[in-house]
Parts: C-alpha cells; sequence; structure tokens
C-alpha cells in the first residue's frame, strides 16, 4: 500500500460508519437494559461473563474485529479479492446448504450456525459474496452483448443463493438480492428496457413465489395490508413498532427513557426492530439524523460508482450501495408500517455479529476502490 | 451518471420514509402516545357492595356477607406443586381440583386464579398465617349478597344474577361491565339503579410478558344505597312459617297510607343459591325448572276471586240505589235463568236476607237478585274504580293486572254478546273476572279507610331520602255506603253463622269477607279479605290459598293466627 492510496481514504465515509456504529451501539444499550439486568443477577459475576453476556458490549467487540478487519482489507487490491471471487460464492453456497444440516431452529427458522459460543448467519455473507462474485463475472463479460440471453447467467448467480435463502427461510435477506441483481445490471449496461421486461417476469411469477412462502411470512404480507387482523400475533410487532416510532414525536422520550421498549413490549427491538428504538428514543430528529447519515453513506457510494473508471469496481460500488439502500429502506419502512415485515437487519445498528462484519467488510470494499482509483 | 440515477431512486425511496415518519411520529404522535401509555397499564377491578335492604324497625334483611376466596398470583409463584399440597392439606380438596381450578381460572400473571371460593373462616386464617412459606398464595375478601331471611323474604327481594351480553348492550352506557350483577327479581330488579355500588380498580403497570411492575393508581370501590321497607320482619317470618307448606300468597297493608307490612309467597326458595360464590346448577335448575311455579310471586297473580268480589258488587248495589238496606230477597238455595240454574252455596236457601245477612252469609242468590237489577255496567264501573283489571303500581316487577269484565270488553276480546249468566257470575266474582291478593287487599282498605284506592308501596327511604309516596285517590262511595258495608263484614267474622268466624280474635272487632272461587274441576281457591279494628282500621290484609278449598276454612285460621301476632306487636 502507498501513501497514495491514502490521499483518497475517505475520512467522511469513514467518520460517518463510525458514527452510525456507535448510534447502534447505544441503542442495543437502551433496547437490552431491562435485559441486561435480569442477566446480570443470573450471572456468576466473572467480568468475562458479564462482558459477554451483554448484548452492547457484544456488539462492540464485533465492531472492533470488524474494524480489524476492514483495515485488512484496505491493503490489499480489490482484484484480489475479486480473483478469490468463485471460490468464497461456492464456500459460501456449501456452508448454507450445511445449515439446513446442522443449524439449530431459533424463532422458526434455520439461519444460525453455532461456532464456539457465537451466531453466525452465512446468509449476510452470502449478499457480499455475490456481490464479488457477480462483479468478477460481469466485470470479465464487459464487452459481451447486452442482449437478454446476457442476463441469464446473473440471474443463475443470483438465483442459486436467493432460493437457498429463501428456503431457509430468510425472506428479507433473499429480497435483497434483487435491487441488487438489478443495481449491477444496470451499471453494467443492460438496457433498462431489458431491466423492466425481467422485472415483470419476477413480478409474474410472484403467484409461485406465493406458494412458496411459508404460512407465516403469508401472514406477514396481509397483515401488512391491515396490521389489525391479528394484532396479537402477526401484527403485534408492527402495532408496537408504531407506537412505539410515533410516540418519540419531535424530540424523542430520550434515551433509555422509551416505555414501549423498557418493557419489553416490542420483541427484536435490538435486531431487526432496532429503529423503533431509535424513533421513540430520539424522536424524528434523531431518525432524521440517522437517515442523513445513511444518505451521505449511499451516495458516497454512487459517487464511485460514477468516478471509477474500472468496471469491477464501479460493479462492487454498485452492489454494495444497492444492497446497504435496500436494506435501509426496507427496514425502516417496515417498522413503521410503509412495507411488511421481512427479517432484514438495520446496516450497522442492527446487534448482530454476521450482519455488522457483513457491512464493514462491504464498505472496507467501498474505501478500497475509492483509494484504489487509478488516475489517468 | 447512472450514479446520479441510483442516488435520484434512492432519494425518492428516501423521502416516501421520511414523509411516513414525519407521518407518524408528528401528525399522529398523541395516537401513539396514548395507546403506548395503554399497553403498559391494566386495571383490575375492586367489586363494591349492594346496598343493603332494612325492615321498618331498621333491621337487616339483605345484605352482603364477606366471602373468604384464595388464589394463586401466577407471577410471584416458584412452586406450584408444593403449595397445592399445602392447600390441599388445610382445605381437603384433591390437589389436582386444585389444579384444574388453577388453569380455568388463569388471566394473567399479575391477575389472581382463584383455587377456592367462600373458605371458611378459620380455614382462611390458617392460610393467612401460612402465607409466609407460600409466596404467591393470597386470600381475597369479596362483598357476597346474603339474603338473611332465605325463603321468608325471597319474593319481595328477588334474587340477582350476572349481567347477560343482551343487557350489557343496552346497559353499558350507564357503567355496566361484564360480570356485574343485575336484580333479576323483586325489589333486587326494581331498585337494581339504587342499590347497586360503583366498583373501584387498581392501576397496574405491566410489561410485556404481563407481570406487574408497579401499581399505579387506586379508586376505591362505592358502595350501593340502602333501602329502608314498610316490611316488618317478625310479621313476614310469623307468615311464612304459617304457610310455607303450601301454595299461597298473603298481603298485610295499612290502609291509611298504603305501606305494606308484609307480602309472603309460598312456595319459596333460597336466594342465596344464586349469589353463593360456589353456585350450584343443579340448585338452580331445580329452581327455574320447578312444577310449582317456586319463583312466582302469587302475591301478584291473577285468580278468579269468588265471594271476595261481593264487596265491590255490594257497593255498586248500594251506590246505584238498586238496592236498600230494607231490601229483602229470598233465597231458596236455587235460581232459575232460562236453562241453566244458579244455585247458591248452601242449598236449603237462607230464607229472607238483606243485604247484611247476605253478606255474613255470603248468599249468593240475594247478590243474583240484585245484580240482575243493577246490571253489568255497574258492577264493571265500581270494580275499575276499586283499582281492579290494572296494575296497583307496588314497586316490584312483573304484577299482573287482573281483568274486569264487561259488555264491551267481551264484544271486543271474545266477540260474543254478554248474557245474563255472565252478570250472575260476575256479581259473585266468578266468570271472565281475574284479582290478584294485592288488589283484593286494596279492594277492602277502600274499606276500612274510608272511601279510598291506595297505592302500596314498599319502600319508604333510599339511603336518607324519604320517597315515600302517600297516594290516596277518592272514590264514589258514600260514608253510608261504607257503613252498611263495615257492619255486615263484621258480621260475617262475628256472627257464629258468619262464614269468616274462624277468624274471630278477643277484643278486637275484625270485618271481613271470605271467597271460595269456582275453578273447573280442581279445587276451588280459598280467600279472606278483612281489616281490624273495625271501627278505626289500622290493618288491612288479603290470606288466599291456591286451590285451597273453602274461604271460610284454612284462611280464616290463618286470619286468626295473623290478626293475634298483629295484636301482640301492637299493630291492632
Amino acid at each position: 500500500m502507498h501513501r497514495r492510496h491514502w490521499q483518497d481514504f475517505d475520512i467522511i465515509l469513514f467518520v460517518v460508519m463510525l458514527a452510525i456504529i456507535s448510534i447502534g451501539i447505544f441503542s442495543i444499550y437502551s433496547a437490552t437494559y431491562y435485559q441486561r439486568d435480569l442477566l446480570l443477577t443470573l450471572t456468576s459475576g466473572t467480568i468475562w461473563t458479564d462482558l459477554m453476556n451483554n448484548y452492547s458490549s457484544r456488539q462492540v467487540i464485533w465492531s472492533i474485529l470488524g474494524m480489524c478487519i476492514f483495515f485488512v482489507l484496505i491493503s490489499i487490491h480489490y482484484q484480489k479479492i475479486l480473483d478469490a471471487s468463485y471460490f468464497i460464492y461456492v464456500l459460501n453456497i456449501l456452508i448454507l446448504i450445511s445449515v439446513f444440516l446442522l443449524a439449530r431452529e431459533r424463532l422458526g427458522a434455520q439461519r444460525w450456525l453455532t461456532l464456539g459460543g457465537f451466531n453466525l448467519q452465512p446468509s449476510e455473507f452470502m449478499k457480499l459474496s455475490f456481490i464479488i462474485t457477480l462483479a468478477f463475472y460481469l466485470g470479465k463479460n464487459k464487452e459481451a452483448h447486452y442482449g437478454i440471453r446476457s442476463l441469464f447467467a446473473p440471474i443463475l448467480i443470483a438465483a442459486i443463493p436467493f432460493l437457498l435463502i429463501l428456503k431457509q427461510p430468510d425472506l428479507g435477506t433473499a429480497l435483497v438480492f434483487i435491487p441488487i441483481l438489478f443495481t449491477m445490471l444496470y451499471v453494467w449496461g443492460s438496457s433498462i428496457k431489458h431491466l423492466i421486461i425481467f422485472g415483470f417476469i419476477g413480478l409474474a411469477s410472484s403467484p409461485i413465489l406465493w406458494h412458496i412462502l411459508r404460512d407465516y411470512q403469508k401472514k406477514r404480507l396481509l397483515v401488512f395490508l391491515n396490521p389489525n387482523i391479528d394484532p396479537l400475533g402477526t401484527g403485534y410487532t408492527v402495532i408496537q413498532s408504531k407506537i412505539a416510532v410515533g410516540s418519540g414525536g419531535f424530540f424523542g422520550r430520550g434515551w433509555l427513557s422509551g416505555t414501549q421498549n423498557q418493557l419489553n413490549f416490542l420483541p427484536e427491538r435490538h435486531t431487526d426492530f432496532i429503529f423503533s428504538v431509535i424513533g421513540e428514543e430520539w424522536g424524528i430528529v434523531g431518525s432524521v439524523v440517522l437517515l442523513i447519515l445513511y444518505f451521505v453513506l449511499i451516495w458516497k457510494a454512487t459517487k464511485i460508482v460514477d468516478r471509477t473508471n474500472d468496471i469491477y469496481g464501479k460493479l462492487l460500488a454498485a452492489g454494495i450501495a444497492a444492497m446497504l439502500a435496500a436494506q435501509v429502506i426496507i427496514n425502516i419502512s417496515m417498522t413503521i408500517g410503509l412495507m411488511p415485515v421481512v427479517g432484514i437487519t438495520l446496516p450497522l445498528v442492527s446487534y448482530g455479529g454476521s450482519s455488522l462484519i457483513t457491512t464493514i467488510i462491504a464498505l472496507g470494499i467501498l474505501f478500497n476502490v475509492k483509494m484504489r482509483r487509478t488516475v489517468f | 451518471m447512472k450514479g446520479r440515477r441510483l442516488r435520484l431512486i434512492f432519494i425518492i425511496a428516501l423521502f416516501y420514509v421520511i414523509i411516513g415518519l414525519f407521518f407518524i411520529q408528528i401528525v399522529k404522535n398523541k395516537f401513539y402516545l396514548d395507546l403506548s401509555q395503554h399497553n403498559r397499564i391494566r386495571i383490575t377491578a375492586i367489586e363494591s357492595s349492594r346496598g343493603v335492604i332494612y325492615d321498618r324497625n331498621n333491621i337487616p334483611i339483605v345484605s352482603n356477607r364477606l366471602s373468604f376466596d384464595l388464589a394463586i398470583i401466577p407471577q410471584g409463584v416458584s412452586d406450584l406443586d408444593t403449595i397445592f399440597k399445602a392447600i390441599s392439606d388445610v382445605l381437603g380438596t384433591p390437589q389436582k381440583d386444585l389444579h384444574k381450578r388453577y388453569k380455568k381460572n388463569f388471566i394473567a400473571p399479575f391477575a389472581p386464579a382463584y383455587i377456592a371460593r367462600d373458605i371458611s373462616k378459620d380455614k382462611a386464617f390458617l392460610l393467612e398465617e401460612a402465607k409466609l412459606n407460600m409466596p404467591g398464595v393470597v386470600i381475597q375478601t369479596r362483598p357476597v349478597r346474603d339474603y338473611i331471611y332465605k325463603e321468608a323474604t325471597a319474593h319481595l327481594a328477588g334474587y340477582i344474577g350476572e349481567i347477560s351480553d343482551e343487557e350489557l348492550e343496552g346497559l353499558r352506557i350507564y357503567g355496566y361491565r361484564i360480570k356485574d350483577y343485575v336484580g333479576r327479581t323483586g325489589l333486587e330488579k326494581t331498585f337494581n339503579t339504587y342499590l347497586r355500588g360503583e366498583n373501584g380498580g387498581m392501576q397496574i403497570e405491566v410489561n410485556n410478558l404481563g407481570y406487574q411492575t408497579k401499581i399505579i393508581g387506586y379508586k376505591r370501590p362505592i358502595s350501593g344505597k340502602d333501602l329502608y321497607l314498610t316490611i316488618d320482619i317478625r310479621l313476614q317470618n310469623f307468615i311464612y312459617d304459617l304457610i310455607k307448606d303450601k301454595k299461597a300468597a298473603v298481603v298485610v297493608i295499612d290502609p291509611a297510607n298504603g305501606e305494606v307490612l308484609a307480602l309472603v309467597s309460598s312456595p319459596s326458595f333460597d336466594p342465596n343459591i344464586f349469589s353463593t360464590p360456589n353456585r350450584s346448577t343443579a340448585k338452580i335448575n331445580s329452581i327455574l325448572n320447578s312444577k310449582d311455579k317456586i319463583l312466582l310471586n302469587r302475591a301478584l297473580q291473577a285468580y278468579t276471586p269468588g265471594s271476595i268480589f261481593k264487596v265491590i258488587s255490594s257497593t255498586s248495589f248500594l251506590e246505584t240505589q238498586t238496592i236498600d238496606l230494607d231490601t229483602y230477597f229470598l233465597c231458596t238455595g236455587s235460581y232459575g235463568m232460562g236453562k241453566q240454574p244458579f244455585n247458591c252455596w248452601f242449598k236449603q236457601g237462607h230464607g229472607q236476607q238483606n243485604l247484611i245477612e247476605a253478606l255474613t252469609h255470603s248468599c249468593n242468590i240475594f247478590f243474583y237478585k240484585s245484580a240482575k237489577r243493577t246490571g253489568p255496567d255497574a258492577l264493571s264501573n265500581f270494580a275499575l274504580n276499586f283499582g281492579l283489571g290494572r296494575p296497583t303500581g307496588i314497586d316490584l316487577p312483573a304484577e299482573a293486572k287482573g281483568l274486569v269484565p264487561s259488555r264491551h270488553w267481551k264484544k271486543s276480546y271474545l266477540h260474543q254478546n254478554w248474557f245474563g249468566g255472565d252478570t250472575l257470575n260476575f256479581c259473585l266474582g266468578q266468570g271472565f273476572l281475574l284479582m290478584t291478593p294485592i288488589q283484593a287487599c286494596c279492594m277492602i282498605s277502600v274499606i276500612a279507610n274510608g272511601g279510598y284506592a291506595i297505592m302500596p308501596f314498599l319502600v319508604k327511604k333510599i339511603d336518607s331520602v324519604e320517597i315515600a309516596n302517600t297516594k290516596l285517590r277518592r272514590i264514589p262511595i258514600s260514608q253510608s255506603t261504607i257503613g252498611i258495608l263495615k257492619d255486615g263484614l263484621r258480621e260475617v267474622v262475628d256472627s257464629p253463622s258468619g262464614t269468616g268466624h274462624g277468624a274471630k280474635i278477643a277484643d278486637i272487632a275484625v270485618a271481613g269477607k271470605t271467597g271460595t272461587a269456582q275453578v273447573g274441576d280442581k279445587n276451588s281457591h280459598a280467600w279472606f279479605v278483612g281489616f281490624a279494628p273495625v271501627n278505626n282500621p289500622k290493618i288491612s290484609f288479603t290470606v288466599f290459598i291456591e286451590h285451597g278449598g273453602s274461604g271460610g276454612g284454612e284462611p280464616t285460621r290463618i286470619a286468626k293466627s295473623i290478626l293475634e301476632k298483629l295484636k301482640k306487636e301492637g299493630y291492632i
């Protein structure tokens, strides 16, 4: 690595990234505040066990780990990562398959692998593996014509993990594949017309997808249209979340004092519904601040798409931007009832090692691309 | 450049989200704030006591007692099995029953789940002492309706039951809630609004598992209002003992103002069966489905009155001046009217009689002949004047109106012409005529109080507010008629040949009239109405025995006992 590279190290982006991670840690602390008390009384009191039993502490640990990987990542050229893409892809697919065989069933889904006391979610990494692999493939076939037939391979590369993840079942993570695919194809050069046709075909086949969905996922979609059809069951989370966010008002109810969350009314509030904690405790002011931070992140990513001459770099940046944007929009919409509930994390904020590290790595690649912009 | 398009899409999506946020965080902020408050606050009700019902001497006849109920608060319990065993040892209930009840009555972790109701005070104290070793176990006291005199006041007081869904629909706006008690019959029903108290409540903060985290508010329950009756419970009890093995009704009234001193109906039931916490469906069903119609308040039901109606017939004869004291008719035992012979009950015939004698002996022939002269219209009019054919207005529900036939009535309802025989039946109190024991008492009170129709009532005070509303309506009956009737009715009891002689008591002059109402194949209804003392009446009464045979038999004996009791208590 040259000093030259450090010139393009985007300080603002870095600060924004750290800011969002910090917001996440504080929110997780608030979200798990009550639980923390219970856990402390139950555990046997060594510092290590206290730390490990505390959600926000764990998130700090993951963050530190993530930052280490981040700096390692930006010290190598991203082309090397791309070279390993197929290997990464296949490995990830294999791990995904093994999830079916080995995983513990938790919350009605098989998504996690337990390794040494930590839960890993392979589907999170798969998103990134997919981006890297697709970028590699599309970059390789840059000069090929952009007809309909050229879409087949990318769709296949997307379809395998998509269906595997869908079967876990993890509708949210699977859904994110779609905007990533479209964005990367668009940046690659597919005509918009083709993409629209492809989009319609996808929509037309959604009734088939409907049948693949499990009952609770179908219910979630129905409940989206009217949360009150099942207020104590499927609709409960959304109703509780809306109440939390809605009661935040302008400035919010203050850190640690969101009553909806303190009294444990909102399940999953440290993971998928972390935004409801932010909305309740920091109000619309806090929510918009967070949105602005995300906006900066994604805006910068799209700027990298424009300014990078390297097709690989463009594609990587595009895929990563799409992944982040899709997750942010879908997650927040879901917490306020603007979209049906799907299992999707808020990047850098939701508690979860796999999600956090995946996102940090993704941002690492982004930094990487920007720093190695060839200047002619 | 492509990035710009992507940025645009993202910005549009972001706008969608921000507008959504604005809408729910700003526009609907208050709405969600309210909801978040209610999410974590639960209210448990604290039952209030119903008002107490007192008799005229302030003796409580319906009140509330404490029921000791044993409950478990689920969130406070660590070892259910040990607790069940300990409780089972004290109560003697098998553990599996306790467990079943616990499961059945579970509501929420912070709410008590009842496992035994209305346990004895000793057991309650034992368990209270052992509570230290049994966390999560509570003894709660609840008010339970207590009908102190059971069967004797059953029809008077009525009973209460849980509000039904239909009733709740209409009454919800008045503050009624599910599981509230409402009066079903008797005074409990008529005065439900006053007797009903206001439930209190506790506001409890809960977390999402329903566990109580703290108590936020407490509202004291307010007892219902008390009723003060005109009834004398000693008299009521005494009379019930006299008639409890019969199908009968007795009413005792103060003819000057309409205060009801006693109102008894038999057969009766114990209303506690409905209000006790450990209800027995079998017992309740046997009451509801009883062949003898136990729930019926016979004092308010309409029956054929028979000869007691002669009081009104006599009035109509005298007031229309179709006869007077000097009118004599011959009773030979039978009277021909067309094809149908109408007989006197005394087959040999009474011989020449005037009105007073006719009343004393209850001679039918005299009345036939007089009625033929007077005609049915006068009979109908006076019957209506005396208050027959419509409810007396006593403060009890489900009062029958009775029936006063008339030429017009027969034409309208039966589409038949009035026959001569109808008049003859009418004047004897037979035929279509129907009267309730309470109407009979009001009828005789007209003579007793000098010509006023009274409105009988039971409640004279609610809490500290007097509500006694003595209503007197002057009837077109002259003092001389009243005098004549008093003389005649006095003879009924005084004279050894009087049909009511069985009611004669020492020292007090009693007036009365017997009635033996023919009701087809069955045994006739037995009536006796009267008042005492004749010169300055203080009480009037009706004794009615369903299918009791002759009016001069059982009813007069019962009346005699009642009169002796009244004398002893200083009423007469």
